[in-house]
């Protein structure tokens, strides 16, 4: 099983590619999952009630669900599962531990070999369309601080075991998708330093809405809206030098003049090199 | 506590506008520039952030302290207020004026559950940033507060956290959590309720360590608990009061348009007032921009198709909303706010817009 994080500055784009992504390794793999963390669903206002025609299954993983999976999973008996989650002790305990549901959520991604822990999920690849940089970086610091804060017990010994698959580049990568504009590309480079502090997953970065911008004649560039473009081309290869000085990682994702959604997730999948 | 209890607020002309809206739609900036044209009609005024980008932070000449700062610039004639919230602080605050021993102060500060609690999780920036809200507009002092919302994955866990966090302040299930000195330990408790399962399955899953921590949160909690609960009724009477107004912040992305739609239905569900909707980027600039085909023509496809897609996205939007919601559509700046002048002249978007 391969694990594919997706994050980034919020508004750049993210579960955009997280489809493109999904749709690019579904041509390897007839088993990808695109899970969408969160309590709140992107893809329902995106495709509204229509059923897309994708080759991959869209699932959205909130932290109560997870966390009722697995203690299913782990307790076994019907009765004694129903009697620890319905009632509002149990919901208040998991809402007063946070880090309980990160947990949770992040049990689920990691459930497959070689942990093999809490119910199967049948794929061979999972795109995890994540939170936006700072609850991303707080979801992964939940196992650390729970093996940290908890030396004991099986919640313990389950957070070391996520960290070693998080932390196992032949299983997890991390993507951070930004655009070439400095707010979104100082947040990527901070979030990307973050995670280097807490783990050792492979990080690329995705330069997303990258635009070929047309070549200029001189007499076009005296004009307002040529030295706006120049700007902009200027903007763009700034960060793109900027990656290469750093030695990172990175690829550009055009951006694509398509509002029909099927299309657009096709058109940008065909740039996805990986 | 009985939710049907109102708690009357003090009486008062303060205005407040909660900007809501999902990360990266520039909120942070938009609220800076509403408190700013506020300002400039004289009003005086207060916008109320969490967590804007470093430039703007030095822009606004607020510090991580919660204080009140005045935003220098000779336009704003001293009317613009502006307050960086440190939710740990404010959290902090909080426990130590309902504990008042220094003892019990110290220990819960050093509990582990109530570190993460008080830090970025768990909805306490949204709890943080109500509280300061309900402590301004008690001061009277202002004609206007922009309380610009907590970054969060999606505009309706602003709403909920406040309700979350009453939740888990419910005397009922404190209780259970609780070892209190007379009445039996903990342990006796679950057993005379009957719930040894429960408290088996809480061990399983988490180790008893886990639970001794848990059990100690909520004994050094029910000292501030009440006071809590009151603070969040009256912060929900406020939120449904007619001085209290919505503005909802998207961008031309559909989905946010249609989840922004979702949210007006959820907010007049509860009683909240949202009359006004804000596109932001509602209009890329280099279409305000001269295109001279004469000394361009190598940009007329280019020009072309950007102009298809505005217009694609902008017909979209306008038969999304009903005519009941005001419609503000800011086009996109030339550069990124970074200064006060440039939350100045952003301001000139919401001229028209009936805020004052």
């Amino acid at each position: 099983m391969k694990i594919h994080f997706v994050t980034g500055k919020g508004g750049v784009g993210k579960s955009l590619f997280s489809l493109a992504l999904a749709h690019k390794l579904s041509q390897s793999s007839n088993r990808v999952i695109l899970a969408e963390l969160g309590e709140v669903s992107f893809f329902e206002y995106l495709f509204e009630s229509t059923s897309p025609s994708l080759p991959f299954k869209i699932e959205q993983w909130d932290g109560h669900t997870c966390l009722k999976q697995y203690v299913k999973y782990l307790l076994k008996i019907e009765a004694l599962y129903k009697l620890f989650f319905e009632n509002s002790v149990t919901r208040t305990l998991v809402d007063a531990a946070p880090g309980l549901k990160e947990l949770a959520i992040l049990g689920k991604i990691t459930s497959g070999p070689p942990r093999n822990m809490g119910p199967k999920i049948e794929a061979d690849c999972l795109v995890v369309d994540a939170f936006s940089s700072g609850h991303f970086l707080a979801l992964l610091q939940a196992p650390l601080a729970m093996a940290q804060t908890f030396r004991f017990g099986p919640m313990a010994e389950q957070s070391k075991k996520i960290i070693d698959v998080i932390n196992d580049p032949g299983i997890t990568q991390i993507h951070i998708v930004t655009l070439s504009e400095e707010l979104p590309l100082t947040e990527a480079f901070e979030l990307s330093d973050n995670l280097s502090a807490l783990v050792s997953t492979p990080i690329s970065f995705w330069i997303n809405k990258f635009e070929e911008l047309p070549v200029l004649t001189q007499a076009c560039k005296s004009t307002p809206l040529g030295g706006y473009l120049q700007n902009k081309n200027s903007d763009q290869n700034k960060a793109i030098n900027k990656f290469k000085s750093l030695n990172k990682n990175f690829q550009t994702i055009p951006f694509i003049y398509q509002t029909q959604i099927e299309n657009l997730i096709f058109q940008i999948s065909q740039t996805i090199k990986l | 506590m009985n939710d049907q209890t109102t708690f009357p607020l003090q009486k008062n002309s303060t205005q407040i506008y909660i900007t809501l809206g999902t990360g990266g739609v520039g909120k942070t900036s938009l609220s800076a520039a509403l408190g700013a044209h506020l300002a400039l009609n004289n009003k005086k005024t207060l916008v109320i952030t969490i967590d804007p980008a470093q430039r703007l932070k030095t822009t606004l000449g607020v510090t991580n302290d919660s204080g009140n700062y005045q935003v220098n610039h000779p336009d704003l004639n001293g009317y613009l207020w502006a307050s960086l919230l440190n939710s740990k602080l404010i959290f902090d605050n909080f426990a130590r004026k309902g504990l008042k021993n220094e003892i019990l102060i110290e220990k819960l500060l050093k509990n582990r559950l109530y570190i993460q609690l008080s830090t970025h999780l768990s909805g306490s920036q949204e709890f943080t940033s109500l509280e300061k809200l309900l402590v301004e507009y008690e001061s009277g002092q202002w004609d206007y507060i922009v309380l610009d919302t907590p970054p969060s994955g999606h505009a309706i866990e602003f709403l909920k956290a406040p309700e979350k966090l009453n939740r888990l302040l419910d005397e009922k299930i404190a209780k259970w959590f609780r070892d209190p000195k007379q009445g039996g330990t903990f342990f006796g408790q679950l057993l005379q309720r009957g719930t040894k399962n429960l408290l088996k399955a809480l061990e399983l899953l988490t180790g008893s360590e886990f639970m001794t921590e848990l059990s100690d949160f909520f004994d050094q909690i029910q000292f501030w608990q009440e006071k809590l609960g009151v603070r969040l009724k009256k912060v929900q009477t406020l939120l449904t009061n007619s001085h209290c107004q919505f503005i909802l912040v998207a961008n031309q992305d559909l989905a946010k348009l249609k989840e922004s739609l979702d949210l007006i239905t959820q907010l007049n569900a509860q009683n909240k007032h949202v009359s006004k909707i804000i596109i932001n980027k509602s209009k890329p600039y280099l279409l305000n921009l001269d295109f001279n085909s004469a000394l361009c023509p190598e940009l007329e496809p280019f020009i072309k198709k950007n102009q298809a897609l505005y217009f694609n996205q902008s017909t979209t939007t306008k038969n999304l909303f009903p005519s009941s919601i005001d419609l503000i559509e800011i086009p996109e700046a030339p550069t990124p706010v970074s200064n006060v002048d440039d939350i100045i002249s952003l301001s000139s978007s919401f001229i028209g817009g009936h805020f004052l």
